[in-house]
C-alpha cells in the first residue's frame, strides 16, 4: 500500500512539474492566437453547428 | 453546540496574514475573468476557447475542472469512512483514463466530429429530437448533480478558519464565493475558465503535495496504517470485505470512475473537444491518468490522516467526541474531519495558501460546470426549438442569463436538500440520470452503425431511471434497492433499449427516405 502510493505521489510530482512548465507557453500561444484571431476573424475554427 | 464542541472547532492556525493570501488570490482570479471578456466574441470561443488550446494546457485545465473541492471533500471523506479501501476508486478512475489514451476512445471520435457539446454530436448522427432530449437529460442531470457543490465546498472553508461553530458562516461564505465565479464565468467564458483553471492548477497541486508531506510528518506512516487496522480491520483494505463497499459498488466505480468521469462525462470531454488535434487530446488523456489517479487518492489520503489524527493521536483527542458514533449519532458531520485537521495541522501562511488552493479547487470545478450546462441549455435545447434561430450575440447573452440562474439555484439546493446520501453517492446517482443513457448512445452512435434514432431516445429515456437511486425518491416510493443496485440496473437496461429499439425499428436510408 505504501510503495504504491509513494509511486502515484512522485509521478504525480514529476506531473506538476512539467505542466507548470509547459502549461505557460502554451497560455502565451492561446493568447497570441486569440489576439491574431481578434485582428482577422476569418482566421477562427467556427463550430460546424448551423442547425439552429 | 456544546461550548466544548465549539471550542474544539475554533482552534485553528488561520489567521489575517492567511485572510490577505486568500483575497488576493480570489482578486487575480476575478480579474483575469474581465481581462479576457474582449476575446468572447463567438460560441466557439467562448464555450470552446477557440478550439486552441496546447495538450499541457489542457493537462492542466483538465486537473483543475475534476479536482473541484467538492472531490477533495467527498474523497476524504470515503477516506475517513472506509480507510485504504477507497483506493479502488482512484486505481478504478486512473486505469480508466489510461485506457481511453491509449485507444481514443469515444473522445477521439468526438474531437473529429467538430462539436461543441455532446447533444450536437447526437443531432449529427441520429436527429434534432435526440438533440433536445439528450440536451435536457444532461442537463437535468448535471444541474442537480452540482447541487450540493456549494454547500460541501464552503464547509471546508468554514471548517479550516475555524469558524464551523458560527451559523451564519457558511451562508455567508456561499453567497460570496458564489458571486466570485459568477462573476468571472460570465464575462470570459471558456478562455477566462481555462486561464484561471492553469493557475489554480498550479497553486492546487503543489498545495496538495506541501499537505500531505507535512500530514505523513506529522503522523508517521506506520501509526497511519495501524490505526486503520486496529479499527477497520479488513474492510479498511479490501473493498470487497465484509463491512466495506462490497460487489455492486465496485462495479458501479467501473462505469462511474472508470469510463464515465473521463470519456462521457460533458466537463471532462469539453475539455478534449476545446483541444487544438486529436494528438493533444490523447496526450491530454495520457497525463490526465496519473491526475484522474491523483483527484481521488490524494484526498482520500488525507482523509485517512484526519481518521488517525482525530481517532489515534493524543493532539485531536478532543475532536473524537465530535466525530465517533459510539453510543449514539455523531455530533459532527464526517465532512468536517479534514478542514478541521488541516486547520491544525498547518502553520499560518501555508495554511492561507493551502486555503487558496482549495478555494482555487472550488472556482475552478463551479465555472467549467456553470458553462458545460449552460451552454447545454443554449445550444441543445433552446436554439433549436428556436425557428428562426439566435444570433451569436443572442447564445452568448443567453448562456450568461442561464449561468447567473444556475448559479442561484445551487445556492438554493445547498441551503434547503436534506438527503443524507453520503455526497459521493448523491453524485453519482445524479450524474447517472444523464449518463447512464448517454453511454448507450456515445458507444452506439459512434462504434454500431445499425444504432438508430428510436434506440437512441429509448436509450436515454432507460438511463433516465436512474433518479429512483436518490434517496429521497427511494424512500417516497418505498424501493427495496440500494442507489448503485438502481444505478448498475439502469445502465443494462439503457443498453438493452438501444439494441432492441435499433434493430425494430432501424433509421431509414436516404434511398428510402427520397422514395
Amino acid at each position: 500500500m505504501s510503495w504504491m502510493f509513494l509511486v502515484v505521489l512522485a509521478v504525480f510530482a514529476v506531473m506538476t512539474v512539467l505542466t507548470t512548465y509547459h502549461g505557460a507557453h502554451d497560455v502565451r500561444r492561446l493568447l497570441r492566437s486569440l489576439d491574431e484571431e481578434q485582428d482577422n476573424p476569418d482566421s477562427s475554427d467556427q463550430s460546424d453547428d448551423t442547425s439552429a | 453546540m456544546s461550548p466544548e464542541a465549539a471550542k474544539a472547532l475554533s482552534q485553528t492556525n488561520f489567521t489575517t496574514i492567511d485572510t490577505v493570501i486568500v483575497v488576493a488570490y480570489l482578486s487575480v482570479s476575478v480579474l483575469i475573468g474581465v481581462f479576457v471578456r474582449k476575446y468572447a466574441t463567438n460560441m466557439t470561443a467562448y464555450i470552446g476557447a477557440g478550439r486552441k488550446v496546447g495538450p499541457w494546457l489542457g493537462v492542466a485545465t483538465m486537473l483543475g475542472t475534476e479536482m473541484g473541492l467538492v472531490t477533495v471533500m467527498y474523497s476524504a471523506q470515503e477516506g475517513f469512512t472506509n480507510g485504504f479501501a477507497a483506493f479502488h476508486i482512484a486505481l478504478i478512475a486512473g486505469f480508466g483514463t489510461l485506457l481511453i489514451a491509449l485507444t481514443g476512445f469515444i473522445v477521439v471520435p468526438l474531437r473529429e466530429a467538430k462539436v461543441l457539446t455532446i447533444p450536437e454530436y447526437y443531432e449529427k448522427r441520429f436527429s434534432r429530437r435526440t438533440r433536445i432530449l439528450g440536451g435536457c437529460l444532461l442537463a437535468f442531470g448535471g444541474i442537480l448533480n452540482m447541487g450540493l457543490f456549494l454547500k460541501v465546498g464552503s464547509m471546508f472553508i468554514v471548517g479550516a478558519t475555524g469558524l464551523s461553530d458560527q451559523g451564519w458562516a457558511l451562508p455567508a461564505v456561499m453567497v460570496t464565493l458564489l458571486v466570485l465565479v459568477l462573476i468571472y464565468t460570465t464575462f470570459g467564458g471558456m478562455i477566462s475558465v481555462i486561464l484561471t483553471d492553469y493557475i489554480q492548477f498550479v497553486v492546487l497541486s503543489f498545495g496538495v503535495l506541501v499537505v500531505t508531506f507535512l500530514a505523513i510528518s506529522k503522523l508517521g506512516w506506520a501509526p497511519i496504517l495501524t490505526t486503520v487496522e486496529q479499527l477497520k480491520g479488513a474492510a479498511g483494505f479490501d473493498p470487497l470485505a465484509e463491512g466495506s463497499y462490497g460487489g455492486w459498488y465496485v462495479a458501479m466505480m467501473f462505469i462511474t470512475a472508470g469510463l464515465v468521469g473521463s470519456a462521457i462525462w460533458p466537463t471532462a470531454v469539453s475539455r478534449a473537444l476545446a483541444m487544438e488535434s486529436t494528438e493533444a487530446v490523447r496526450k491530454q488523456y495520457l497525463w490526465s491518468s496519473v491526475s484522474f489517479t491523483v483527484r481521488f487518492m490524494i484526498p482520500q489520503f488525507l482523509g485517512i490522516c484526519a481518521f488517525t489524527y482525530i481517532m489515534a493521536n493524543p493532539e485531536g483527542a478532543d475532536l473524537k467526541p465530535l466525530f465517533s458514533s459510539e453510543g449514539g449519532e455523531q455530533a459532527l458531520s464526517n465532512l468536517y474531519a479534514l478542514p478541521v485537521f488541516v486547520g491544525r495541522l498547518l502553520p499560518t501562511v501555508v495554511l492561507g495558501l493551502i486555503t487558496a488552493a482549495m478555494i482555487a479547487a472550488f472556482m475552478s470545478t463551479h465555472d467549467s460546470y456553470f458553462l458545460c450546462w449552460s451552454s447545454v441549455i443554449t445550444q441543445d435545447i433552446v436554439a433549436p426549438l428556436k425557428k428562426n434561430g439566435l444570433s451569436e450575440k443572442g447564445r452568448i447573452a443567453l448562456t450568461r442569463t442561464i449561468v447567473v440562474l444556475i448559479g442561484a439555484y445551487v445556492l438554493y439546493w445547498g441551503l434547503f436538500y436534506k438527503g443524507s446520501d453520503n455526497v459521493w453517492m448523491y453524485m453519482s446517482v445524479t450524474g447517472a440520470i444523464y449518463f447512464n443513457g448517454a453511454i448507450a448512445v456515445l458507444i452506439g452512435g459512434i462504434y454500431w452503425k445499425r444504432a438508430s434514432s428510436a434506440g437512441a431516445i429509448a436509450a436515454l429515456i432507460a438511463g433516465f431511471t436512474a433518479i429512483l437511486g436518490l434517496e429521497p425518491v427511494r424512500e417516497g416510493l418505498r424501493l427495496p434497492f440500494s442507489g448503485d443496485q438502481v444505478a448498475v440496473a439502469s445502465v443494462a437496461a439503457s443498453i438493452l433499449a438501444m439494441v432492441v429499439f435499433s434493430l425494430l425499428m432501424p433509421d431509414l436510408s436516404e434511398t428510402e427516405e427520397k422514395q
